[in-house]
């Protein structure tokens, strides 16, 4: 069964075979036009007991979650490779997961990110918050009140994902995407939406609510630690740390110290300087 | 003693900052104008007693200093695993 996501083609090899939910497997049928993504790539998910895709020359492990119970893999529970050269990803469901949902689709958004490397972009840890048409990132450590910071801007705000987005360039400028994988295990097509990126907030908690302007060296020392980074591979790691040079370049990014659960809220009106 | 620099690094410079990717361990090291300095003298192969000169000259350290940082930064670096140091 090929599914195409405009013409990136998930070749999803015996979807029904997978231990995913009805109601996933109804809403992967049903994709077909969720993002703009015009490298063409194939994608291949199966079974670890399906040994078609074995030769492999690059693999690589997911960044977050916990390590798997019964192989001891940080990151997930699901192998991630990565054909580079044919342009080929294999992923590996493992089928131990309590909920393979959202290991799934933890699965899809880390090839989403790889296939925006090729357009100038990544993927990254922080929160979109959007208005009038326009999106700010707000990225933090974990813990760091990123998601509770996003939700006081909204409103004016709206939030277009609390905890994952994607960058990518375009026609000479640099846009933002969520992705329609969402970490609750269902897809969200409304989150493919884009919008212009015009600044990159990293928070800090702090008493006084105000903001610091980032040097270029300064932006790419922060950008990296929140990059959804491949570091592994050479080619694409290589890619990544040019594409984050040129969005630090390109985009202003600030430290914004605010305290997201006190009631000054002025930090709202520094985080939309420019958009309203 | 002689270094040689680690294979798996992917380094770029920005501003006066070099930035050091360590593939293998997913690690980025980051290093001031000073490290930035001896960075590039590695780079380059540079003898480390020639190092050791060109910290003294450039930011006007005694040489003493000068040694002492080198030899620390050195170490640093291997305890990084960034370079191999052999006697």
């Amino acid at each position: 069964m090929v599914v195409s996501l405009g013409t990136l083609h998930l070749c999803l090899k015996g979807i029904e075979a997978l231990p995913l939910s009805a109601e996933l497997k109804n809403a992967l049928r049903s994709i077909d036009q969720l993002t703009e993504v015009t490298e063409a790539y194939s994608v291949h998910m199966c079974l670890p007991s399906n040994d078609e895709f074995q030769p492999v020359r690059q693999s690589t492990e997911i960044n977050g979650g916990e390590s798997c119970d019964s192989c001891g893999l940080m990151g997930a529970y699901f192998e991630f490779s990565v054909d580079w050269p044919e342009r080929k990803i294999i992923a590996i469901l493992r089928p131990q997961s309590n909920d393979i949902d959202q290991i799934f689709l933890k699965c899809m958004n880390a090839i989403l990110s790889l296939c925006f490397v090729q357009h100038q972009g990544f993927a990254i840890h922080a929160a979109c918050v959007y208005l009038h048409n326009h999106a700010v990132l707000v990225a933090g450590r974990s813990g760091a009140g990123k998601s509770t910071l996003a939700a006081r801007l909204s409103p004016p705000g709206q939030i277009l994902d609390d905890d994952f987005s994607i960058i990518y360039r375009d026609n000479g400028r640099f846009w933002i995407t969520g992705s329609p994988f969402g970490k609750d295990g269902r897809i969200h097509p409304e989150k493919s939406a884009r919008f212009p990126l015009e600044t990159i907030f990293f928070t800090r908690k702090a008493i006084h609510v105000g903001s610091l302007p980032l040097s270029i060296a300064q932006a790419y020392h922060n950008l990296a630690q929140h990059v959804f980074a491949f570091w592994a591979l050479p080619r694409i790691s290589s890619r990544l740390l040019d594409n984050i040079h040129l969005l630090c370049t390109k985009v202003p990014m600030y430290i914004l110290h605010a305290d997201s659960t006190e009631s000054d809220c002025s930090y709202v009106s520094l985080v939309f300087k420019g958009i309203e | 003693m002689n270094y040689a620099i680690a294979e798996e690094l992917s380094i770029r410079k920005i501003e006066d900052t070099i930035f050091v990717l360590d593939r293998k361990n997913s690690m980025m090291h980051t290093f001031n104008d000073t490290g930035a300095f001896l960075w590039e003298g590695i780079q380059q192969n540079t003898p480390v007693e020639r190092l050791c000169e060109m910290l003294t000259d450039g930011f006007e350290l005694s040489s003493e200093l000068a040694r002492s940082d080198v030899a620390e930064f050195l170490n640093n670096l291997e305890k990084q695993h960034l370079i191999s140091i052999t006697m």
